[in-house]
């Protein structure tokens, strides 16, 4: 596709107009300020045609007539005294020796000074003055000028007036410009000049307008165009855009003030316009050309969102940053402090001692710096110690936003991320462990489960086989047992692996704990009344409802009654209790130990966790702790107290209000 | 005689159980994958069959449902899954009856002996008197007074009988043990007592084959007793 707006040919063309334009536009320009500062024709005479009628005449007879005014002064002075000075001789020859176009009649005590015929009166002057086209008239007696002269110069009403100082009333002063210009002086000259540049200041201004249009387009279009290429969106850069805008600006000024030296050089001398217009469109085509340069360069910097970044000072405080990231907390620390001392004492020095008032203002923006600083670091560190405090609330999955902090907090976010990701790997990893464990656990244990399983069957069937001698008999009692020991020991195992790895589902719900106590109490009735044990139990008449997975808890108590069944000394009495008490049920259950018991009540609930070798006994020996953990499971607390050979267990449920 | 298929991947488990169930007069067929007892239950009239789970080729729990597709005969599930979970799913899926593994052969004599009562009996029953009670092999007469499980009289005493009378009636429905005393002694029951526990346990030992994993009297605990519907 070559349709396209952004290409170096249209590029190429722009440029050219806009140099053309701006070439145009600023020689045109100077040439009417040229014109204007010689007093030639100005912008108030564009579209006057008639020199009569233009501000170039008025001010030029107003010049002519303050001229005329001194010369009158002269005049009457010269009178008085006889003495003809140098200066009145010169003002005689144009004003009255008929060189002049201007002609005058003045009358003053009396006295008439006039180029006009002398025998004219006044009103004769008058008519004359009217009958040559241009005048003005000055009554003295009335104070008021009348005519069709402009003066563009209070100086001359002030001339006028001190013509009049001091004098009789019924002075008048009348000038008058002859328009047919039959004499050779000052008017008939600018006249000609009014001929020979009015159309060029007409023609001047209209270019200059349309030259000055030109140049803006162009310019925007130069603007828009800057790094585009015209292939997708990107800002095409140069290898002059990565100079740093200082150099640019600096170049830029430096040409500027040489450039402006040059030119002061150059005003000194008095040129002709023409000439002047050819140096001016030099020197415009000269500073465009770079100025253009300069100027794009600086589009497609804006453009491509690096200006701020290319530039020295940029380049400056990245390196410092840079430099302050390489040091650690406490150097950073130090030589912000350092940083701060410096810019303090400078100020401190410039306001107190150089007394210099911008000091003051620089010292409370330090201050203000400062205070911003400190806020920012408050609300910082209050974030990061949310962020903690969310982590070590168990939240491990809790993240840093890194963009919202800066500097040593940033780092610290980073860090503190870090922390979190590990603790919530290392957890993960945990949980996976235990996982793995239970279902080693499980695993093994059913491949226990088969052989143990012939076992069992098979000594099964030599006790039927029966009549074998005593000591046999014996033998395959043992084996019974130890294998009815080695089933419930897999099956403890799979059940302690489970509650501690945590892949146990509760149902949870409101469960008489007095019915719980009656129900264990039937079963366990007979087997302690074959140890020889009386349980002494004690309850509430009122149902006591807690929440607990009610299987659960009955295998908890169900631990706890073997327990004491198995280790309880024979004939002794078992107390069991249950009270409430602060909204707790409190169940204890009391024994005496059969065998001094050497270890701590830790120790017994902690057995599995331990791998601590099995008792003598029947019993996995895992009772107590699997009692305890899933006490904890169900929100209970599980105790175990031992008094030399009285061994207690106390549970504890908070109590719910049906 | 009634024929059983035993189906193990373990032969000594196989063997074993084959003597136990001689010993009762039963003819054991025996297979030791779940394809073999498709293909022996094809072939020939089981009463009864006896399946592991864990077995190669095909499982136990995927032969008992191919199974179920066309026979309605018992179904005993041996496992070394001991968990709830297992069990549920085992008898959801249509076997009569789930054991864990290592078991009572014993025990395992006795549910397969209940079991071919009740198939061989089943819809025989006298439905058309009004006062007998039955859930599953349990039932209770009381126009006679008289309690059988598969069709084994039991003996209880009173109290025994109006308790279990007393589930038996309300099947389903949980009675505390306050509830079953006030209703049994016709007096309100004065504290907590073991009394009632210690009799729904005598029941128990006395209908139930393995008293720990009752199939009838359930144990709610910290709520009650109840008997679940058929």
């Amino acid at each position: 596709m070559r349709n396209n707006r952004y290409s170096n040919g249209y590029k190429i063309v722009a440029i050219l107009l806009q140099m053309v334009f701006l070439i145009v536009f600023i020689v045109f320009f100077s040439l009417i300020i040229n014109l204007y500062e010689r007093s030639m024709p100005g912008f108030r005479d564009i579209g006057n045609h008639s020199f009569f009628h233009s501000s170039y005449y008025m001010t030029t007879v107003t010049e002519e007539t303050k001229e005329l005014t001194v010369y009158i002064q002269l005049k009457d002075k010269a009178e008085k005294s006889n003495l003809e000075s140098e200066q009145y001789k010169q003002y005689k020859l144009r004003f009255d020796d008929e060189n002049s176009n201007l002609f005058y009649w003045f009358l003053r005590n009396d006295k008439v000074y006039t180029n006009m015929p002398e025998e004219y009166t006044r009103e004769e002057a008058y008519k004359h003055a009217q009958e040559l086209g241009s005048y003005f008239y000055y009554d003295d007696a009335s104070i008021t000028f009348q005519g069709n002269i402009k003066r563009t110069d209070k100086k001359l009403d002030l001339n006028i007036l001190r013509l009049f100082r001091q004098s009789r009333q019924g002075g008048c002063l009348l000038v008058a410009v002859d328009t047919s210009l039959p004499n050779e002086d000052a008017i008939s000259e600018a006249a000609d000049i009014f001929e020979t540049y009015s159309p060029w200041v007409k023609w001047g201004t209209f270019i200059a307008a349309i030259a000055f249009l030109g140049f803006i387009i162009s310019m925007i279009y130069l603007t828009l165009a800057a790094g585009r290429t015209g292939d997708g969106e990107e800002i095409c850069l140069h290898r002059i855009d990565y100079i740093p805008s200082e150099i640019h600006f600096l170049v830029f000024f430096v040409y500027v003030m040489g450039l402006t030296a040059f030119c002061r050089e150059l005003s000194g001398k008095d040129w002709g316009v023409s000439s002047m217009m050819i140096l001016t469109g030099t020197v415009v085509f000269l500073s465009d050309a770079v100025f253009l340069t300069l100027y794009l360069c600086t589009v497609r910097k804006i453009k491509a969102g690096i200006f701020a970044s290319c530039s020295m000072l940029a380049y400056t405080v990245r390196t410092l940053k840079a430099g302050m990231r390489k040091k650690n907390i406490v150097n950073r620390a130090m030589i912000r402090f350092l940083y701060c001392t410096v810019l303090e004492v400078f100020f401190i020095w410039a306001a107190f001692v150089r007394h210099w008032t911008w000091a003051v203002a620089g010292l409370f923006l330090v201050y203000m710096c400062l205070a911003v600083y400190y806020l920012h670091q408050a609300i910082e560190r209050r974030k990061i110690l949310e962020g903690i405090r969310e982590i070590s609330d168990g939240q491990l999955n809790y993240k840093f936003d890194v963009k919202e902090f800066s500097g040593d907090y940033r780092e610290l976010a980073e860090e503190i991320n870090g922390i979190g990701e590990g603790l919530s790997n290392a957890v993960d990893e945990n949980v996976k462990n235990e996982r793995l464990k239970t279902e080693l656990v499980t695993n093994v244990s059913h491949d226990i489960k088969t052989p143990l399983t012939s076992i069992i069957n098979y000594v099964s069937l030599i006790k039927m086989e029966g009549t074998w001698n005593k000591n046999v008999e014996n033998y395959v009692e043992i084996l019974e047992k130890k294998s009815q020991r080695l089933k419930q020991l897999t099956e403890d195992l799979v059940e302690v692996s489970k509650i501690t790895s945590g892949t146990i589902l509760l149902d949870m719900q409101p469960i008489n704990m007095v019915e719980l106590i009656c129900q264990t109490g039937g079963e366990f009735n007979e087997i302690f009344e074959d140890v020889g044990l009386t349980v002494v139990t004690r309850l509430p008449k009122e149902p006591v409802m807690i929440l607990a997975d009610g299987s659960r808890l009955w295998r908890v108590v169900q631990n706890l009654y073997n327990n004491v069944a198995k280790y309880a000394l024979k004939n002794t009495r078992v107390f069991v209790e249950l009270k409430v008490s602060d909204e707790k049920a409190e169940f204890t259950i009391k024994d005496i130990s059969a065998q001094g018991i050497q270890k701590t009540p830790q120790d017994l609930s902690e057995r599995f966790v331990r791998g601590d070798e099995s008792r003598g006994t029947e019993g996995s020996g895992l009772g107590l702790s699997i009692a305890r953990h899933l006490t904890v499971l169900m929100g209970g607390n599980f105790e175990i107290q031992l008094d030399g050979d009285l061994f207690t267990v106390v549970l504890t449920f908070m109590v719910i209000n049906p | 005689m009634n024929r059983i298929l035993v189906c193990d991947d373990d032969r000594e488990i196989v063997e074993a159980i084959e003597i136990y169930l001689q010993q009762e007069g039963y003819e054991v067929l025996k297979a030791y994958d779940g394809e073999e007892a498709l293909e022996i239950l094809g072939r020939k009239s089981i009463d009864l069959l006896i399946i592991d789970v864990m077995m190669p080729k095909l499982d136990g729990i995927r032969a008992t449902l191919k199974i179920r597709e066309n026979s309605s005969i018992p179904i005993i599930i041996l496992s070394a899954k001991s968990e709830d979970s297992d069990k549920i799913l085992g008898l959801n899926i249509g076997a009569d009856d789930y054991l864990t593994k290592p078991f009572n052969p014993l025990e395992l004599v006795a549910r397969v002996k209940s079991q071919i009562r009740r198939y061989t009996k089943l819809g025989n029953a006298a439905e058309n008197n009004q006062a007998v009670y039955q859930t599953g092999g349990l039932v209770i007469n009381d126009d006679l007074k008289e309690v059988t499980v598969d069709d084994e009289p039991v003996k209880l005493t009173p109290i025994e009988y109006n308790i279990l009378l007393l589930l038996m009636k309300n099947q389903g429905k949980v009675f505390s043990i306050s509830q079953i005393y006030e209703s049994i002694w016709n007096a309100d029951a004065i504290g907590a007592d073991n009394t009632v526990a210690v009799h729904i346990r005598h029941i128990r030992e006395k209908i139930e084959i393995n008293p720990k994993e009752p199939r009838y009297i359930k144990v709610v605990w910290g709520i009650g007793y109840k008997i679940d519907k058929a």
